[in-house]
């Protein structure tokens, strides 16, 4: 084995992948070339250094920005501070803020029932004006016993904060009735130690009853 | 005003950031590594979240998701440098200069020995063709098998072992300049 075939060798040499013989030859060789021991010495440096590459640490605020951006291009949505429970619901509400430093804890008049089938996700969609742009506005959403939100089974109450911007703003709530009969969807709006509180009935029916469709002026309840 | 279904679309757009979030910096790490450039590796990373949002019912499926992504982010890549037409010599500008061969000491000890070593391959590596490497980067650096690379860039083992010996001998070569220079420094600096 001469120079040239060390050099080919060498990373075989180094992952053990050579045979009984070849590594006799290639060790005969290195005992009397320097130049060949150093080379192979160096190889092995370089593999060590190689493993000890590291990249430059990932700015701190990259993952959120990044996922903003999705949310952005998706939903035109921002990020909503959550609360514990993994829900967030987008809302780009304004106009409470108005509602809310100017009116003390209130409870708005009941609008008329929503009916929806029985086990068939249907939208409510609360509208909410902003005056104002607001924060740390925390929503809570109630429901009776017979009904549910859509992919929260088994939970009759669930809460989140959110930021509000000015203007109107949609909350649409995937409900769904697990039971006949009239229930109770309550939105509960919480800035600072005021309360703003809509209860809206729904009435649950068997399939084939009369709904109201999404998006008609009666299931636009509008806080 | 239009009204949208942001209920449930936020329910999704959080379940792909609690799914994918764990993986960022690591994917972070792997896009820098391929890219060389802290913006380059966002963009890269941006891309690949806004072409995977859309299949999150997939990404739930996925058993190995980390090794999942890293494949993804691989083949996007790879993809970006088709569509830019990147050459090897890319980078070779950035080579060590005369100027700072000056700079290399005349005896260092083992630590400064491999930062410098570490240093100098900093600056080699965008001069190996882009599957040299990135083999590297994937073998040598991040620690992947030969077997994982594979299913990753589906090329064959064998090929990408020659490849990668052709990868670690061509880094040789190109370190072999810093070694002679140092070794001359430090013959003059053996003078009184």
């Amino acid at each position: 084995m001469n120079c040239y075939d060390i050099h080919n060798y060498c990373d075989a040499y180094l992952d053990h992948e050579m045979s009984n013989t070849q590594r006799h030859a290639l060790q005969t060789h290195l005992e009397s070339c320097s130049a060949c021991r150093q080379y192979l010495q160096q190889a092995e440096k370089l593999r060590d250094a190689l493993s000890k590459l590291k990249a430059p640490t990932m700015p701190p605020e990259f993952s959120s920005r990044a996922f903003d951006k999705v949310r952005q291009q998706n939903h035109g949505a921002k990020r909503l501070t959550n609360t514990g429970l993994a829900l967030a619901a987008s809302l780009a509400l304004a106009g409470i803020v108005g509602v809310f430093m100017h009116q003390p804890d209130s409870t708005l008049p009941e609008p008329n029932a929503i009916q929806i089938s029985l086990q068939q996700a249907r939208d409510v969609n609360l509208v909410f004006n902003a005056k104002k742009d607001l924060n740390e506005v925390t929503i809570s959403i109630e429901l009776s016993d017979n009904l549910a939100l859509d992919g929260f089974a088994g939970k009759q109450t669930v809460s989140w904060n959110t930021t509000l911007q000015k203007g109107k703003n949609v909350l649409s709530l995937p409900i769904i009735a697990t039971q006949s009969g009239n229930g109770m969807l309550t939105a509960r709006l919480r800035l600072g130690n005021q309360d703003k509180i809509i209860r809206i009935p729904v009435n649950a029916q068997q399939s084939g009853s009369t709904q109201i469709q999404i998006n008609s002026p009666h299931n636009l309840v509008q806080i | 005003m239009s009204i949208t279904r942001l209920w449930s679309r936020s329910r999704q757009i959080d379940r792909f950031e609690r799914l994918l979030r764990p993986f960022i910096p690591y994917l972070y790490q792997l896009a820098w590594r391929f890219t060389g450039a802290q913006d380059d590796a966002e963009d890269l990373i941006q891309d690949l979240l806004s072409k995977l949002y859309p299949r999150l019912k997939e990404l739930e499926k996925i058993e190995n998701l980390r090794a999942w992504l890293a494949k993804v982010l691989y083949r996007q890549y790879i993809d970006q440098l088709r569509l830019q037409s990147r050459t090897p010599v890319r980078l070779a500008e950035t080579g060590m200069n005369s100027d700072e061969e000056t700079d290399i000491p005349v005896s260092i000890n083992p630590d400064q020995e491999q930062a410098q070593l570490i240093a100098q391959i900093e600056r080699l590596l965008p001069q190996l063709n882009d599957d040299q490497r990135l083999l590297l980067i994937l073998h040598d650096v991040e620690g992947y098998t030969l077997k994982e690379i594979e299913e990753m860039t589906d090329t064959p083992v064998g090929t990408l072992k020659s490849r990668l010996n052709r990868a670690r001998k061509k880094l040789r070569e190109l370190m072999e300049p810093f070694s002679a220079n140092e070794r001359v420094v430090q013959v003059k600096g053996s003078k009184p």
